[in-house]
């Protein structure tokens, strides 16, 4: 049971990181949907830095950095120039995806695959990543909820035009929430190879950047249904590997499809409690300032 | 352009002090268009302050001005005697003006409390305690820790007021409040108003309701037209002076537009034989009812009987339910009742069964109710009859370029070609287009939601010449409008529209611009 | 009065130079990119003309590039326009490889199991399974999103998970073709395949797709439901006060979505690989995705975008193995395009301002 729930926790990590990114930056308004490319750079990036540097942490910076540079430059792209959020997303999603390839390609190249070190386990088995996701999760509920910054960023995704009217400056706003969300999903990526394969393969993101997508919507797009939702996921995932070895009377499929049954499911039921921000997506045009 | 007073620095109640506010020479244009043709406003310290004026007034505009929300092309303000610079909200909230718009800015999800402190530093400040102690002495009763979104309009007013007091302002400007409010909110609203002068801050209330510009101002403004009318106290006025002064001159000579539609000067192509409506009731209107989410209904009880041929015009300020209306008499809004097209039941069908049937709504906001900008003349004309005209499900565009070069002709839409996108257009020729589509299938009913709006007069020409054209074929025609001389000038039958009810019948040649004024503003009700 | 007749449309010259006016921007962006992309080669070491050469010619050199684009270029003409259809009432239906999927699952179970029939009978039988399956996989998500107003992109990316693991359970227990390595299923019966033409083979399913472009095509200009999807997407305010059915509009695209991604799932059963196996959708939907967005909407330049992407695709190796340049620059350049084409209108919209401004100022002096 405890290795089950090890194992869990690991799994998490990521899904949880990338979701609480999505997450962040949504709350501002801006629809980020380049996971996927953006774990992809930050799992290459990080496994790059930290074979060259010998430091996992070195790399998860880096990572977090690359992250970061897309995100501003989403942000900018959606905030200033008010460009389409889903096709920019798109565009850089292929962006982050081919750099991520090229860089794995321009410094290993044919050589020998090497395996970086794992991140060094800190507390039950776990590395501080895990600790820090969770503690992170937590304090984002906090901040979220409980500071004057926190409410200001909701407020942003809400109705801008009543945070510009009280002198919120919603385009600084924005530019930070999706900084720094981009950022947290580039370290999700990041921590794919540090934990898991060791190394960077061009499948190694395999999907869950579109569940973390998902992720965000079925926790309500609020950090602590975010972290329980990445538990359940994750969980449902160890226990479908689990069936697959261990051979349960139900084909391991559908033990798999279940996370993504169980979410639809969930949402049907609770879709009136399921609250997406309301200028999720859209673009602020402050000319339009007028009101009434 | 002085406020009446007996001499500068005196009040007419005697007092001395100098005015809390004081805007002069105000002006702001919106391109071609003069909203506020140098303006002087001033209110006094622990004043309400009426500012009245109707549709196009420039009230709202100058209020605007004061919150940031607008520059100013020219002008001064002075908040207690000291020039302030005021380039946006916040400059404004630092400068002690708090305003209560007609849509409010709040975020639905968040509580009373965290609406009220959104923008402000918490820290060391104990916003519930501030929030209940401001609920109590002005009377303003709320649950802080209610999310907004599930409170009634009254109560959300109430938020905003305390979002401006809670801010510390001096003077707390309120547009339009009592909308939407029930008899019981706008009493509540006026005591809280009387409690927050009491405490030394003053009130302006941007309204067009004379009644209750009676019952808690002090003092009134009235603007017309961008300009600056008259002030007075209200011991001396009455309430039928008010109306008058708010209508001002509607139907005297010198206005091209009225003298065109009136037959006293022939102009353009049209005819203008004034038809008379025949006798059968083509429209029956019963218990029309269109209801809010909480308040009062948006559209209550309409009862109408119109006949072949008739054109009603209804006249109110804006915000009393017309856009409702409108929408509700021609099926693009869901509602209440009875509505019935030579004896077929229209209400609670899908909005293109009205259109089957000959209802035809030529909106107020032409951009975003009524064409596809992007979208080019052709296919703007075939909106709303593409699924009648389609044979096997596809439609004949050589017959529609056709149609519509043949439209463009005959409703003169100046364009290179019928494929030009309709958001290039001027708002006339826009105007022409929609035109050209409510005519081209032969309406049974149709309705005109301020039809001549931002046109020139020879469009404005074209436009009454088509409305009467179609009446003189037998159709109804509605025309709800917020300008007076054009209600006057082409209604067989005129009524208003206040508060979302009908009230008033007046036939054409006995329509006295006065009593509808009185009407519109609530005085006779 | 007099007054000039106002044409109809605009003259063929006129046409022409608009046409020729709205391109500049986009070939502009274009080359933009190629150019940002030359000098990342270079940057690596590499030779631009030759990589650029190679990756555009690989396709044209002799007729195995031409299948091999073709080949491609099915799959991704049909998920692009089942990206594209929904977009039009402003649906994201990100959900293509999971119908894409399901079509291959409907053809195969028709395939395997009536696999004697012959092929006037099996061979129509396996396409339409395909499409309907691809109908139901996206009818789930259309209903979810009209009936209890679910987040179209959360449902159709979970529904591509579960499409996954349905893909594994025939391919793995099913119909297992123990023979191969990993998960395949067993093949299809020789009627369902697709017939082939020309040396080197290339499945008729092309010809399949040509067809179902033009239609596409034809029912987006002229069919009063493609009149009223482009409305819908227009000004969907407008589009309901003139009667349309707005919810319905997206409702009906995404199934048609639907149907489309079902249908190359369909035709890669039956006419490139005969069997279902793990890792059918490739990356189709992503380049699907893209060719939908660099198509601005316009269902008729789908498949020539397709094309353009299949030709990159197919000759990213070839540009590879020539000028050592990685395949990896074939993604960066396709984003940059899809950037610089976006960034291309936002410019024309501002220059066309500041020279309605100008004109304006002109005219008042």
């Amino acid at each position: 049971m405890s290795d089950f729930l090890a194992l869990t926790v690991t799994a998490m990590v990521p899904f949880l990181l990338v979701a609480q990114g999505t997450m962040l930056s949504g709350r501002s308004g801006i629809f980020n949907v380049s996971q996927e490319g953006l774990m992809l750079l930050g799992a290459s990036v990080g496994y790059l830095v930290s074979l060259q540097l010998g430091s996992n942490v070195v790399g998860l910076l880096a990572a977090a950095v690359a992250g970061a540079v897309f995100g501003a430059a989403l942000a900018w792209a959606t905030t200033y120039l008010r460009l389409d959020q889903f096709v920019v997303g798109l565009a850089l999603f292929f962006l982050a995806g081919g750099a991520a390839s090229l860089l794995y390609r321009i410094v290993v190249g044919d050589s020998d695959v090497k395996r970086i070190h794992p991140l060094p386990k800190v507390l039950f088995d776990q590395d501080l990543l895990v600790f820090l996701a969770i503690a992170f999760s937590l304090v984002l509920w906090w901040w979220l909820y409980r500071t004057d910054a926190g409410m200001r960023l909701r407020s942003v995704g809400e109705n801008p035009k009543a945070a510009d009217s009280l002198g919120i400056n919603v385009m600084r706003t924005r530019m930070l929430a999706g900084t720094v969300g981009a950022a947290l999903m580039a370290v999700g990526g990041a921590y794919l190879p540090m934990a898991f394969a060791g190394t960077y393969a061009d499948g190694v993101v395999a999907g869950r950047g579109w569940l973390a997508i998902a992720l965000a919507f079925f926790g309500g797009w609020r950090p602590q249904f975010i972290l329980l939702g990445s538990f359940f996921f994750a969980a449902m995932d160890v226990l479908a590997q689990r069936a697959q070895v261990s051979g349960i009377g139900l084909p391991h499929q559908f033990v798999s499809m279940l996370p993504y049954v169980a979410t639809l499911v969930v949402m049907v039921f609770a879709f009136r409690w399921a609250r997406v921000p309301q200028f999720l997506g859209r673009n602020y045009d402050r000319e339009s300032r007028i009101v009434g | 352009m002085n406020p009446s007073q007996a001499q500068p620095g005196t009040w007419a109640d005697g007092s001395t002090s100098a005015p809390l506010l004081a805007m002069h020479g105000i002006r702001k244009t919106f391109g071609p268009v003069v909203a506020l043709d140098g303006v002087d406003f001033t209110v006094a310290p622990r004043q309400v302050h009426g500012l009245l004026g109707g549709n196009g007034a420039g009230k709202t505009t100058l209020m605007n001005v004061l919150y940031g929300l607008y520059e100013p092309d020219a002008g001064r303000i002075e908040i207690d005697g000291r020039t302030v610079s005021v380039s946006s909200p916040r400059d404004a909230i630092a400068a002690g003006v708090g305003m209560v718009h007609q849509t409010f800015l709040q975020v639905d999800p968040f509580t009373v409390a965290e609406n009220v402190v959104l923008g402000t530093d918490t820290r060391g400040t104990r916003p519930k305690d501030r929030i209940a102690e401001l609920s109590e002495r002005f009377g303003l009763a709320v649950d802080p820790g209610a999310r907004v979104e599930t409170l009634p309009v009254g109560v959300r007013q109430r938020v905003e007021i305390l979002k401006a007091l809670y801010r510390g302002a001096k003077l707390l400007v309120l547009d339009e409040p009592t909308t939407n409010l029930t008899p019981q909110e706008v009493d509540d609203l006026f005591t809280s108003m009387r409690a927050i002068v009491d405490e030394g801050m003053s009130v302006v209330l941007i309204t067009h309701k004379i009644r209750e510009t009676m019952a808690v101002c002090d003092a009134m403004t009235v603007m017309r037209d961008g300009r600056w009318v008259t002030t007075v106290d209200k011991a001396d006025t009455s309430a039928d002076e008010l109306a008058a002064t708010m209508v001002g001159d509607a139907a005297r000579s010198g206005d091209a537009v009225v003298r065109v539609a009136l037959g006293e000067e022939a102009a353009g192509e049209a005819s203008l034989e004034i038809p008379q409506p025949g006798r059968g009731v083509r429209v029956r209107v019963s218990g029309l009812t269109v209801p809010a989410p909480s308040g009062p209904p948006l559209v209550d009880g309409v009862e109408l009987e119109l006949r072949q041929g008739e054109i009603l015009a209804v006249a109110g300020v804006a915000g009393n339910g017309q856009v409702e209306l409108a929408e509700a008499l021609t099926g693009a809004r869901p509602a209440k009742g009875s509505l019935t097209l030579d004896g077929a039941e229209l209400v609670g069908r899908r909005t293109a069964a009205w259109l089957d049937a000959g209802v035809v709504y030529v909106p107020e906001d032409r951009q975003r109710d009524g064409i596809l900008p992007g979208g080019d003349i052709t296919e703007n004309l075939v909106l709303g009859s593409h699924r009648s005209r389609a044979r096997l499900g596809l439609i004949d565009w050589r017959q529609a370029r056709e149609q519509a070069v043949r439209a463009i002709g005959e409703y003169n839409v100046k364009t290179p070609s019928a494929a030009t996108a309709c958001g290039q257009l001027s708002g006339g020729n826009i105007q022409r287009v929609i035109l050209a589509r409510a005519f081209a299938h032969d309406p049974k009913l149709l309705l005109l939601h301020n039809p001549t709006r931002g046109l020139d007069i020879a469009s404005t020409t074209f436009v009454y010449d088509r409305i009467r054209a179609a009446a003189a074929r037998g159709c109804v025609v509605i025309v709800v409008s917020e300008d007076l001389d054009e209600v006057i000038a082409l209604g067989d039958r005129v009524k208003v529209v206040y508060s979302g009810r009908l009230i008033g019948d007046f036939e054409r040649g006995y329509t006295d611009p006065y009593e509808l004024g009185r009407l519109m503003t609530g005085v006779a009700a | 009065m007099t007054q000039t007749l106002v044409a109809a449309r605009p003259t063929a010259q006129d046409r022409v130079r608009t046409l020729l006016g709205a391109a500049i921007p986009y070939v502009l962006a274009v080359i933009g990119a190629f150019l940002v992309v030359a000098v990342i080669v270079l940057a690596l070491g590499h030779n631009p003309l030759e990589a650029f050469r190679a990756v555009l010619t690989n396709s044209f050199r002799n007729e195995t590039g031409m299948v091999q684009t073709l080949k491609k270029w099915v799959p991704l003409t049909l998920l692009a326009l089942a990206f594209a259809i929904p977009l039009g009432a402003g649906r994201f239906n990100i959900g293509g490889e999971g119908q894409l999927i399901l079509g291959a699952v409907g053809s195969v179970a028709v395939g395997i199991t009536f696999s004697e029939l012959p092929q006037v009978v099996l061979l129509p039988l396996v396409l339409i399974s395909g499409v309907l399956a691809g109908v139901v996989w996206a009818g789930i998500a259309a209903w979810l999103m009209a009936q209890f107003k679910i987040n179209e992109i959360l449902s159709t990316v979970l529904l591509n998970f579960v499409s996954f693991e349905v893909l594994d359970y025939l391919a793995s227990v099913v119909w297992p073709d123990a023979g191969a390595g990993g998960a395949v299923t067993l093949p299809i019966g020789a009627g369902a395949e697709l017939p082939t033409i020309g040396r080197p083979p290339m499945h008729v399913g092309v010809l399949l797709v040509l067809l179902v472009s033009v239609v596409a095509a034809v029912l987006a200009r002229r069919s009063v439901g493609g009149f009223e999807l482009r409305a819908v997407g227009l000004n969907e305010r407008a589009a309901r006060v003139h009667g349309v059915r707005t919810g319905r509009v997206a409702v009906v695209s995404m199934v048609v979505g639907g149907a489309l991604g079902g249908l190359a799932g369909a035709i890669e059963v039956a006419g490139v690989h005969h069997r279902m196996l793990e890792g059918i959708q490739s990356n189709f939907l992503l380049l699907g995705i893209i060719i939908g967005l660099i198509a601005r909407g316009s269902l008729t330049a789908v498949p020539f975008v397709a094309f353009g992407i299949a030709v990159l695709e197919v000759g990213a190796g070839s540009m590879q193995r020539v000028s050592g340049t990685p395949v990896e620059t074939v993604l960066i350049l396709e984003g940059l395009i899809l950037l610089f084409l976006l960034m291309s209108d936002y410019v024309t919209a501002r220059l066309r301002v500041r020279a309605a401004r100008t004109s304006a100022k002109a005219a008042l002096a």
